[in-house]
């Protein structure tokens, strides 16, 4: 157990370490497009700056904080050693050397592309190599969440999986498949012609394919915070999971729900007919009923915490809740955050509100919300939950750590809601410059300055949570802390539907109804002609 | 603390009935509401300008001066055979050709772009005219404008360093004040 | 079938029903039913409605066949196998040939502002498409429509390598460190539109495709190029007399432009920047 204690803690150390300056880097960029000043606001630099901010939120904190939190959960829901634990610090050095290695040449200015380089905008191959090798590692990790889980199955025959193990071997699973689109679009179309070998780009395959991660990627981002939701939370108020079969039902709905949607991200594509844009805006529809689902069983088991500790009337519960416990109290700020963003989000996948609102600061503030919001604030809870554990002492101080999430809770939405209005004003995103001086944009200044405002705040709060994290890990050793406990249900039982003790059938499905949902979409780009385009790189790289 | 308060509470503090009942009549109230708001978008989508973009056409990105629809001499403003309007641009590095454009209001106006390079976007400010220019492929985006005015149109997409000063204008001018064209006229703002 | 099974079998049954219908819904309504109801005409038949929503019915868009004729810009098209004859060339080969060009093109005998164009360390995609475009005269020079005309396009590819291996103009990688004069807020408002363009008026940084920093296959660098040739060159392109832009980017750029800053934005690059002004 001790060792897997480190390795949880080198996956969240690194996660976290590296989350630090991409925000440093976040506000930086937040300054520059407002009409204060810093320095070295070169637009090069802002590109730059934005590429590898992007990278790294989405590509490397997350997945680093994902994996730790996954092989954290492993040992401590199934009670026994993790399986092949040496293979996994194998996947930890290939995400840390494939950060690395893709951050390096983006500092020297040769990779602004941005975290999502449609081609055939090209950049530096160690880039591309270097996000593939974060991935590699990743697959070390779906490996052995896989591996665990059935390894644990079979010992215990016809024993419910723990929730929180299913949970994140779902998420496992999920993030295995999705992957596999911005993979072939990497390893295939990218890197030959970064390499040389290759000097034209289908870019409307390359879209396609990328799309089959873009969305899946958010659902493995969010399912993490969930389980805390439904596993952790319930059990730091003091009260009882309202339901654990909506919970298996919520995490399978998402498993297969998650990727066939992507297209809704080329509704104003031309390289796709209406019919399948229907068809994923539909499925979208049908992935926001795990979030709606998630609403009511959390808040119901809130509920019950409430009550228990004396709450009366209709509302009288939410007041006697334990908010000075960081999880109860993230999760309460997480579902403030999650409604609007979660509104925001039901307006992007309908297409006649899309339009208005596409490719505009609209999008960048909603994405910041929810995931930068609703979901990263459980990340920080997660951290909390976890470190005492993993360090064996205590948390330095859990009203710190409380005032750091309501910081981040304001941060976020004093920074995400200007922001989205300006979209909604017609401000187009990924600008590294705009000119206050033109009447038309002057409007949107006071906007972009609240917005800095709002990222000042979630700067400070970054530091908070670094303080707490930093004095929790050298904090004098006092008594010893306690294992981590995950919630029980309010009938907890013996058995569990086979369905959803397992995903071999819904693999099945998953697969099916992405070859239905992205068969044709794909295979026609095999078929079409004349559209390849020649790559373009920002340097001379891509002439050889 | 939390620890011991969960000790306290028994299992069976509510019945799993209710609980299952509660959840499945949650998740009928939540398939109604979604259903709800497809049935919007449905309704909403018969109607030309709510539906996305639809045909797909492929064209050489590295041939476009050469032959084609999108050689320099047919962009621009052009009438139709049945009184609608098509305009024509390029979205390249970084700028948009013409840079310029003028409609008339209140006519069916169809934009067709496409682009050497890679890929943009095009965004008539305060209106829904906002699609994606992918390098390869035509993209073709019915409209109709109301209000007279001159419109910017930005690119919404990252295309590389340049990108934040890619801007092109759409010109709406009122029916009457439109200048009548011969099949193979084209026209930008200058003309007006 | 025990128990279990059958609640399995079950299970399975439900889950698969739920999702068959969702995807004839789906199905249904977005190739059947809503590209009937778009106002589209033609889409009499199921099959119509279908090709329509794939993206595949587009005889709604064979319209206005009438042309005006086409103006070629440039002959020269950046495939894959012109770009791998214009990089082909032999330095050497050109070597033997760049002896009349160092004439009027290469310091010493080329003067400051003489309004020819400085070569040595010239792009070598740029060197190829212009003596291309003399000789098809899509680029307009007596001379230099002679000089192309007597030369074949393997020829042309080995003065461009010959040039590009030069010293002279700084070769444009695209790339350069961040700086903060490089910003919209710098107090010259030449050196603002080099570096971040004017939004306003749609002009994009010249830098971005010129250099320093920032890169487009075709576009010349520009540090040190001649300042009268430049400026010339601007104007040229605003006024429509030179006209080989492909897909005319310059005469676009350069039309937005006033002489004034022509005249400035030449002198700038002519005389070269450190990053310090």
């Amino acid at each position: 157990m001790e060792r897997s204690r480190l390795l949880s803690l080198a996956h969240l150390w690194a996660a976290f370490l590296c989350f630090l300056p991409a925000a440093f880097l976040g506000m930086w960029q937040l300054m520059m497009r407002s009409p204060l000043r810093v320095p070295l606001d070169d637009p090069n630099a802002y590109y730059a700056s934005l590429t590898a901010h992007g990278s790294i939120m989405a590509y490397v904190f997350p997945t680093l904080f994902i994996m730790g939190f996954g092989y954290a959960i492993t040992v401590s829901t199934l009670g026994r050693s993790l399986r092949g634990e040496s293979w996994a610090w194998m996947g930890f050095f290939f995400c840390v050397v494939g950060g690395v290695m893709a951050l390096v040449p983006i500092g020297f200015g040769r990779s602004s592309v941005l975290y999502t380089f449609y081609p055939p905008l090209v950049g530096s191959v160690w880039y591309y190599l270097g996000v593939a090798l974060v991935i590699i590692g990743s697959y070390f990790w779906v490996a052995l969440m896989l591996i665990n889980f059935s390894a644990w199955k079979s010992d215990n025959p016809g024993k419910p999986v723990p929730l929180a193990m299913f949970a994140i071997s779902a998420c496992a699973l999920l993030w295995g498949w999705t992957a596999l689109g911005a993979t072939c679009e990497v390893v295939f179309q990218i890197l030959p012609v970064s390499l040389g070998l290759r000097h034209t780009i289908d870019a409307g395959l390359a879209r396609t394919l990328f799309s089959v991660t873009l969305h899946a990627i958010v659902y493995f981002w969010l399912i993490p915070a969930y389980i805390a939701f439904y596993t952790l939370m319930p059990q730091a108020a003091g009260g009882r999971l309202y339901s654990d079969t909506m919970g298996r039902i919520t995490f399978v709905l998402f498993l297969v729900f998650s990727i066939p949607v992507g297209m809704h991200h080329l509704f104003m594509d031309p390289e796709h007919g209406s019919g399948f844009k229907f068809v994923h805006s539909v499925l979208t529809f049908i992935v926001a009923l795990p979030t709606l689902l998630t609403v009511f069983t959390i808040v119901a088991s809130l509920e019950i915490a409430g009550r228990v500790r004396g709450g009366k009337g209709l509302l009288g519960w939410i007041r006697t809740l334990p908010w000075g416990e960081p999880m109860v109290l993230a999760v309460g700020l997480s579902l403030l955050l999650l409604a609007p963003g979660g509104f925001g989000g039901l307006i992007n996948m309908s297409y006649g509100m899309n339009a208005m609102i596409h490719n505009t600061s609209w999008v960048t503030a909603h994405f910041h919300l929810i995931f930068g919001g609703a979901v990263v604030i459980m990340y920080f809870a997660i951290a909390y939950e976890l470190w005492p554990r993993l360090n064996a002492r205590p948390l330095v101080s859990k009203r710190a750590a409380c005032l750091q999430l309501w910081l981040w809770f304001w941060g976020m939405l004093i920074m995400t809601l200007p922001w989205h209005a300006a979209g909604l004003m017609g401000q187009p995103r990924r600008y590294a410059i705009f000119d206050y001086s033109d009447p038309a944009v002057a409007k949107m200044a006071s906007l972009d300055i609240t917005s800095v405002v709002g990222g000042l705040i979630l700067l400070f709060s970054v530091l908070v949570f670094f303080y707490v994290l930093f004095r929790s890990t050298f904090a004098r050793p006092e008594e010893s802390v306690s294992p981590i406990r995950y919630a029980l249900a309010v009938n907890p039982s013996a058995t569990v539907h086979p369905l959803l003790n397992g995903f071999v059938f819904w693999n099945v499905l998953l697969l099916a109804l992405t070859l239905i949902s992205y068969g044709y979409p794909i295979g026609q780009f095999f078929f079409l002609h004349n559209q390849d385009a020649p790559a373009r790189s920002l340097s001379q790289e891509v002439l050889r | 603390m939390a620890e011991q308060l969960n000790n306290q509470i028994a299992s069976g503090l509510i019945q799993e009935e209710i609980i299952e009942r509660t959840e499945r009549r949650w998740l009928y109230a939540m398939a109604i509401v979604l259903g709800l708001m497809l049935a919007v978008i449905v309704f909403t989508g018969v109607g030309q300008m709510m539906s996305p973009l639809s045909d797909v056409e492929t064209i050489n990105p590295a041939t476009l001066h050469l032959k084609g629809e999108f050689v320099e001499s047919n962009l621009g403003t052009a009438v139709e055979p049945d009184g609608s309007i098509t305009v024509r641009f390029l979205a390249e590095q970084y700028t948009f050709v013409p840079p310029c454009a003028v409609v008339p209001a209140s006519t069916l106006v169809r934009f067709r772009l496409t682009s050497p390079d890679v890929t943009h976007g095009f965004f008539v400010s305060t209106t829904n005219v906002n699609a994606m220019v992918v390098p390869g492929y035509i993209t073709n985006v019915m409209a109709r404008f109301n209000r007279p005015g001159d419109y910017v149109m930005p690119c919404d997409e990252y295309c590389g360093f340049g990108h934040h000063a890619m801007a092109a204008r759409v010109r709406v001018v009122p029916q009457g004040q439109f200048k009548n064209l011969q099949p193979e006229q084209r026209i930008t703002c200058g003309a007006q | 079938m025990s128990p279990e099974n059958g609640s399995v079998h079950s299970g399975r049954l439900l889950a698969v029903t739920i999702l068959a219908g969702i995807l004839a819904l789906g199905f249904g309504f977005g190739f059947l039913v809503l590209p009937r109801n778009q106002g589209t005409p033609g889409l009499a038949s199921a099959s119509d409605s279908i090709y329509q929503a794939l993206g595949l019915h587009t005889h709604n868009n064979s319209f206005n066949t009438v042309q005006p004729p086409a103006k070629i810009p440039s002959y020269v098209a950046w495939t894959e196998a012109t770009m791998q004859q214009a990089m082909g060339g032999d330095a050497k080969r050109g070597e033997s040939i760049a002896g009349n060009c160092t004439g009027c093109h290469v310091e010493p005998a080329h003067t400051a502002e003489s309004g020819m164009p400085r070569l040595a360390g010239l792009d070598r995609l740029v060197t190829y498409k212009q003596l291309d475009d003399y000789r098809s005269g899509t680029r307009l020079s007596d001379t230099m429509s002679a000089v192309a005309q007597s030369l074949t396009p393997k020829q042309y590819a080995d003065l461009a390598a010959y040039f590009a291996s030069q010293k002279g103009l700084p070769e444009n990688r695209g790339e350069r460190a961040p700086g903060s004069h490089r910003s919209y807020h710098n107090a010259d408002p030449v050196q603002r539109l080099i570096y971040a363009g004017d939004p306003k008026r749609g002009i994009a940084a010249c830098a971005s495709c010129h250099g320093p920093g920032g890169y487009l296959i075709g576009a010349p660098a520009l540090i040190n190029q001649d300042a009268l040739y430049l400026e010339q060159q601007l104007l040229a392109f605003a006024q429509g007399t030179r006209s080989n832009d492909i897909n005319m980017s310059m005469r676009t750029i350069a039309g937005l432009l006033t002489p004034a800053e022509m005249k400035a934005l030449a002198s700038i690059y002519a005389k070269g920047f450190d990053g310090s002004k």
